[in-house]
C-alpha cells in the first residue's frame, strides 16, 4: 500500500486552516500576555530585574495552553469527520485511511508548532525585556523539545480518537495520562523499589514503556538561567520523542484501517 | 382562581422567609468577616484556611529558588531536615551561605537506569545556591512577599526576606517589610529582634537598637512564660546581640549580665566565660587607672 505525500500535505493544510479559523489560540495567546504583564507590573522591594517568577508563570501558562490546544484539536479531528459523515466523500477520493490520519496529525502538529513559536517569541521578548539578556540556545532547545513533546501528545490523542467513541472521553484520558507522566514518570522506577512482586515488575514495565514526556520540560533550566543542554543529548531526546510519535501514529493507522466507520 | 391565590400566598411566604433568612445571614456574615478582617485582611476573608496552604507553598517556592531549582520531590529520599536551608542561612548571623556543610536538599544518588541517567541532562542536577551567583538572592524575594500577603502571620517570611534584603543592601525595604510584619503581628519577639539588628548593624543607631532588642527580650520572656521547654535559640541570639552592643559601648556590667544569662543556654559556655573574664579584666584596668 503506497502512501502519497501530496495527499498527506493537502490534508495537513486543510486541518491547519481549520485550526487557525478557531478562536481558541488567539484567546489563550492574549490571556498569556495579559497575565504575564500583570505579574510583571508588580513591584517587589524596588529590586529591578527580578524575572524568575514572571518566567515561571509565563511558561506554566504556555505549557497548559499548548497542551490543551494540542489535545482538544487532535481528539476531535477523526470523530467529527465520522460523525458528520464527511469521511465518506473524503475516502471516496483517491486517499487512503492512513493518509487521512497522518495528514490530519501532521496538520495538527505543524499548527501547534506555529502557535508554540508565537508563544515562545512572546516569552523570549518578555524575558529579555526584564533581564536584559537572553540565552538563545536554551530557548531554541526548549521550543523544539516542547514541540516534539506535543508531537507525542498529538499522536496519542489520534490513537485515542480511533479507539474511544467520544472526543470528550479521549481528551480527558489524554490529559490525565500526560499529567500523570509529567508528575510521576521520572519516579516510577524509584518507587517500584519499595514494592513487592508482582507489582514491582508491573510498575517497571510501565516505566520503561511509557513515553517520558517529562524529559522535554526545560522550564527549570529556563527559569533558573542554566546553560543550554549538550547538543548531542538534545538531539538524542528529539529522536526519542519522534520515535514515540511514530509508534503511536503507526498503531493509530493500524486501528483506523480496521475500524468500521458506521 | 383559589389555587392561584394560594400559590401567590405561598410565594409571598417564601419571599418573606428568604428575606428574613438573608438578613440574618448577612448580619452573621458581617460579624464573621469583620473578625477575619481584624485578624488577616482580604485573603483571609476570601480564602479562609486555604490561605495558609497557599502561603506554605509559596514559601516552599522561595526555598526552591534558593536552591536554583535543584530540589527534591516528595519521591526523593533526603536526609532528615527540620526547616529550609534558606531559613537556616537567614537565621544564623555568622553563616552567610558560604559554608561548605552538606545541605539537607542534597538528594543526589547514583542513576537507577538509563532513563534516570539521561534525564539528568534536562533538569538542574548540580546543587548551587542562589546567593552563590551575583544578586541571585533577589529571585527569592517575590515568593516571600506573596507568601506574606497570603498569610501575614507566617513570621519566617519577614525574617528571611529581611535577611536577604539586608544582604542586597536594601535596608529601607527590609525595615519596611519587618514593620509590615509587626503591624500584622504586634510585639512579635522575632520581628523585633530582626528590626533591632537592622538598627544595630546597618543603621548604627545604638539607642534605638538597644530599645528594640530589650523590647524583643521582654516580649520573648512574656511569650514563653507559660511554656515548659521554650525554644531558647531566639533568646540566645537576642542575648548575644545585646551583650555585644553593651560591650562595644563599654557598658561592661550590663554586658556581663547578658553574657552570664547566655552562658546558661549556650552549647559552648567556656567561650562565653572567656569573654566575661576579658570584660572583667578590662573593668579592673579601668578602675586601676
Amino acid at each position: 500500500m503506497g502512501i502519497k505525500l501530496n495527499n498527506i500535505f493537502a490534508l495537513a493544510g486543510v486541518s491547519m486552516r481549520e485550526m487557525y479559523r478557531r478562536k481558541d489560540f488567539y484567546v489563550v495567546l492574549i490571556l498569556t500576555v495579559i497575565l504575564t504583564l500583570a505579574m510583571g507590573s508588580m513591584n517587589f522591594f524596588n529590586e529591578p530585574g527580578v524575572a524568575g517568577y514572571i518566567k515561571e508563570i509565563c511558561l506554566l501558562l504556555i505549557w497548559i495552553f499548548a497542551l490543551v490546544i494540542a489535545i482538544t484539536a487532535s481528539a476531535r479531528q477523526i470523530p467529527s469527520e465520522i460523525e458528520s459523515g464527511t469521511i465518506f466523500p473524503l475516502l471516496a477520493k483517491p486517499v487512503t485511511r492512513t493518509e487521512v490520519l497522518v495528514g490530519k496529525a501532521l496538520g495538527c502538529w505543524i499548527a501547534t508548532g506555529v502557535a508554540l513559536l508565537l508563544f515562545y517569541l512572546i516569552f523570549g521578548l518578555l524575558a529579555a525585556s526584564w533581564e536584559h539578556s537572553l540565552d538563545f540556545s536554551l530557548n531554541i532547545q526548549s521550543y523544539f523539545a516542547h514541540w516534539v513533546m506535543l508531537g507525542i501528545v498529538i499522536s496519542m490523542a489520534f490513537l485515542g480518537s480511533v479507539i474511544f467513541a467520544a472526543p470528550s472521553s479521549n481528551t480527558t484520558i489524554c490529559l490525565v495520562v500526560v499529567v500523570a507522566i509529567m508528575v510521576l514518570g521520572r519516579h516510577l522506577n524509584n518507587l517500584s523499589l519499595n514494592m513487592s512482586e508482582p507489582l514491582r515488575t508491573i510498575i517497571q514495565v510501565i516505566y520503561f514503556s511509557i513515553p517520558h514526556i517529562e524529559l522535554f520540560d526545560f522550564r527549570k533550566l529556563l527559569v533558573h538561567n542554566y546553560p543550554a543542554v549538550a547538543w548531542d543529548k538534545f538531539f538524542l531526546l528529539l529522536i526519542y520523542g519522534i520515535a514515540y510519535s511514530l509508534i503511536f501514529t503507526l498503531i493509530a493507522c493500524l486501528v483506523f484501517n480496521r475500524k468500521r466507520l458506521r | 382562581m383559589k389555587e392561584k391565590i394560594t400559590t401567590v400566598y405561598i410565594i409571598c411566604l417564601l419571599f418573606v422567609l428568604c428575606f428574613g433568612l438573608a438578613c440574618d445571614l448577612d448580619r452573621w456574615q458581617d460579624s464573621s468577616s469583620r473578625k477575619q478582617d481584624e485578624s488577616s485582611g482580604f485573603f483571609s476573608a476570601v480564602l479562609g484556611e486555604t490561605e495558609g496552604l497557599i502561603s506554605a507553598l509559596l514559601y516552599l517556592k522561595a526555598d526552591v529558588y534558593f536552591h536554583r531549582g535543584y530540589y527534591p520531590s516528595i519521591f526523593d529520599n533526603t536526609s532528615e531536615s527540620t526547616g529550609s536551608k534558606m531559613e537556616k542561612t537567614a537565621g544564623h548571623p555568622d553563616e552567610h551561605g558560604h559554608n561548605h556543610e552538606k545541605c539537607e536538599k542534597d538528594y543526589s544518588r547514583e542513576p537507577l537506569d538509563w532513563i534516570d541517567r539521561f534525564s539528568r541532562s534536562f533538569y538542574p542536577s548540580v546543587h548551587v545556591h542562589a546567593d552563590e551567583i551575583p544578586r541571585g538572592q533577589k529571585e527569592i524575594l517575590p515568593w516571600l512577599k506573596l507568601s506574606a500577603t497570603f498569610d501575614p502571620h507566617r513570621i519566617e517570611n519577614y525574617t528571611v526576606a529581611a535577611f536577604w534584603l539586608r544582604s542586597l543592601g536594601k535596608i529601607n525595604e527590609a525595615e519596611e517589610f519587618l514593620r509590615d510584619g509587626l503591624r500584622a503581628n504586634p510585639g512579635n519577639p522575632e520581628l523585633l529582634f530582626e528590626l533591632g539588628k537592622i538598627y544595630k548593624d546597618d543603621r548604627k543607631d545604638i539607642t534605638k537598637a538597644r530599645n528594640i532588642l530589650e523590647l524583643s527580650l521582654a516580649r520573648w520572656r512574656e511569650v514563653t512564660a507559660k511554656e515548659k521547654e521554650p525554644d531558647t535559640f531566639l533568646l540566645q541570639q537576642i542575648l548575644v546581640h545585646l551583650g555585644q552592643l553593651e560591650r562595644d559601648q563599654r557598658n561592661y556590667p550590663l554586658a556581663i549580665k547578658y553574657f552570664e544569662e547566655l552562658k546558661k543556654y549556650s552549647p559552648n559556655p567556656q567561650a562565653i566565660q572567656k569573654q566575661i573574664d576579658e570584660m572583667k579584666e578590662e573593668m579592673n584596668k579601668s578602675a586601676a587607672n
